[in-house]
């Protein structure tokens, strides 16, 4: 495999507060364009706090306040100037539970691209739609029903129906929270499998509590343990050789 | 590196029961050359018949553990030291069990002896073979004790082998050469004395198989040759 050596998000001394409880602790790490890095650790870690912090998530809740410093391609987006709307089209999110639009399976793909203005014509729209449905793996399993409501499909369908619809607006990062811990196996599977075909184009971040799954899906994995990044390096050096005591016991169920 | 136990109880069993395995299989090999050392001494045919006979014992013991370490792989999915530990002992029991059929091939050899093997490097072979066996009991106790100095410290024990290995070798052509008619009686010697070899470059896999499942590194990186000099403690 050949190394690439771009920055994509460089965090640096990223505190995180909930009121008064500090959650994230002087988080510093960079990651690399096109490879999955992959964030574990018990729960309440801050694994998906830090995720959140990548799209600006935390704005949306209240009491939390979020200093230090994120660069996405060097820009600061830790900042009251920072743009928002603009920084989302460029990052998308894919959660635990699929959380499809109550709408129709085109129409939650061709939300995105609609609002961002992505689309001049209906063709154009109609093309994007295809495309991120086909990257997204699910093309062929809904191509003749695209205006059935999205909430019509299976739970693994639903999730690569978010993935599509998280690409359609052609974005250059995918935040993923625990996007296969509502999947069964064969439904896991494919989501992995869809992963390995995305990291050539995005920059992946996926929050996973399965140590097998962050072990199958990324090239870089960080340990959190309580609001501190207390190891984060090559995937296959954490699963068999970690220098840290608290990971070595994290990852080998010793306590978590 | 001392460590908690799992917060799966069983899973602590399991691992424990497959250490514990590791030295029976050793002790039993151990004992399997023993043994054949003892009949070599004294040419007896009808022990070597007992010795060969228990070699089904370790390979069914061979058997059950390789059973249990892939069931263990396939249920805990072992992680970090958990799995170069199970790793290790999968390469372990493998090496131990061939050890085990060297060994018995010695028996086997002294078995189908009807000739008068010769004194002096009939002895030799045995204080040889004595010397790979107590690579064979430290070798375990490394294991036992999980140290990579310890098997670091077996892995050097080799060389010795080596050289008596070479020295019985020229021993033996010198015998041959000196009298033809000892062609036969030698080339039964000659085997086993490259058994022993065989037994010690084994004992020397497994102590790099413990030294990494210690460590998380090789003994030796392929960078360099694993020369005296090389694994030899650093000058502090």
């Amino acid at each position: 495999m050949v190394e690439n050596n771009n920055t994509k998000i460089s965090a640096k001394d990223v505190d995180v507060f909930y009121s008064e409880k500090q959650a994230l602790n002087k988080i510093s790490m960079d990651i690399k364009e096109k490879e999955v890095t992959a964030l574990i650790g018990p729960s309440g870690c801050g694994k998906s706090t830090f995720l959140r912090c990548i799209n600006r998530m935390n704005d949306l809740i209240e009491i939390c306040k979020v200093t230090g410093s994120i660069k996405v391609d060097n820009e600061e987006i830790i900042s009251s100037s920072t743009d928002v709307v603009s920084l989302r089209s460029k990052i998308g999110m894919v959660f635990q539970k699929p959380n499809p639009f109550p709408k129709s399976i085109f129409d939650n793909v061709a939300y995105g691209p609609s609002i961002h203005g992505l689309a001049d014509t209906k063709s154009d729209l109609e093309n994007i739609v295809i495309t991120s449905l086909k990257k997204a793996g699910l093309y062929n399993e809904v191509k003749d029903r695209l205006n059935e409501p999205g909430t019509s499909l299976s739970g693994g369908q639903q999730q690569r129906l978010c993935i599509a619809r998280a690409i359609a607006v052609n974005p250059e990062i995918i935040l993923m929270d625990e996007p296969c811990s509502a999947l069964d196996p064969i439904a896991t599977a494919i989501i992995e499998e869809l992963i390995d075909e995305l990291r050539l184009n995005y920059t992946i971040i996926i929050v996973t509590h399965s140590m097998q799954q962050a072990a199958r899906v990324s090239q870089k994995t960080c340990f959190f343990h309580l609001g501190e990044l207390i190891e984060s390096g090559e995937t296959n050096k954490i699963f068999t050789n970690p220098d840290n005591t608290k990971t070595q016991d994290y990852i080998t169920g010793r306590f978590g | 590196m001392k460590q908690e136990g799992h917060i799966v109880k069983s899973y602590d069993e399991e691992i424990k029961d497959i250490k514990n395995s590791i030295v029976d299989m050793g002790s039993l090999v151990e004992k399997q050359l023993k043994d054949s050392l003892q009949c070599l001494k004294n040419k007896d045919t009808e022990f070597a018949e007992k010795i060969i006979e228990n070699d089904n014992v370790i390979d069914k013991m061979y058997n059950d553990l390789d059973q249990s370490l892939i069931e263990i792989l396939g249920k805990r999915q072992p992680m970090a030291s958990d799995l170069r530990t199970i790793f290790s002992a999968i390469k372990i029991n493998k090496d131990l069990e061939r050890i085990g059929d060297h060994a018995t091939n010695i028996a086997k050899r002294v078995a189908v002896a009807e000739i008068v093997l010769p004194e002096k490097p009939s002895r030799d072979i045995i204080n040889m073979g004595e010397k790979v066996n107590i690579m064979i009991s430290e070798v375990i106790k490394a294991f036992l004790e999980f140290s990579d100095e310890d098997a670091k410290k077996v892995w050097l024990m080799d060389r010795e082998i080596d050289e008596e290995y070479l020295g019985i070798l020229r021993q033996l052509l010198t015998y041959m050469m000196e009298e033809p008619k000892r062609i036969t009686a030698c080339t039964s010697l000659l085997y086993m004395v490259k058994n022993l070899e065989r037994m010690g470059d084994y004992v020397q896999n497994i102590a790099e198989d413990i030294y990494y499942a210690v460590s998380g590194e090789p003994l030796f990186d392929g960078s360099s040759d694993p020369t005296w000099e090389a694994i030899l403690p650093k000058k502090k």
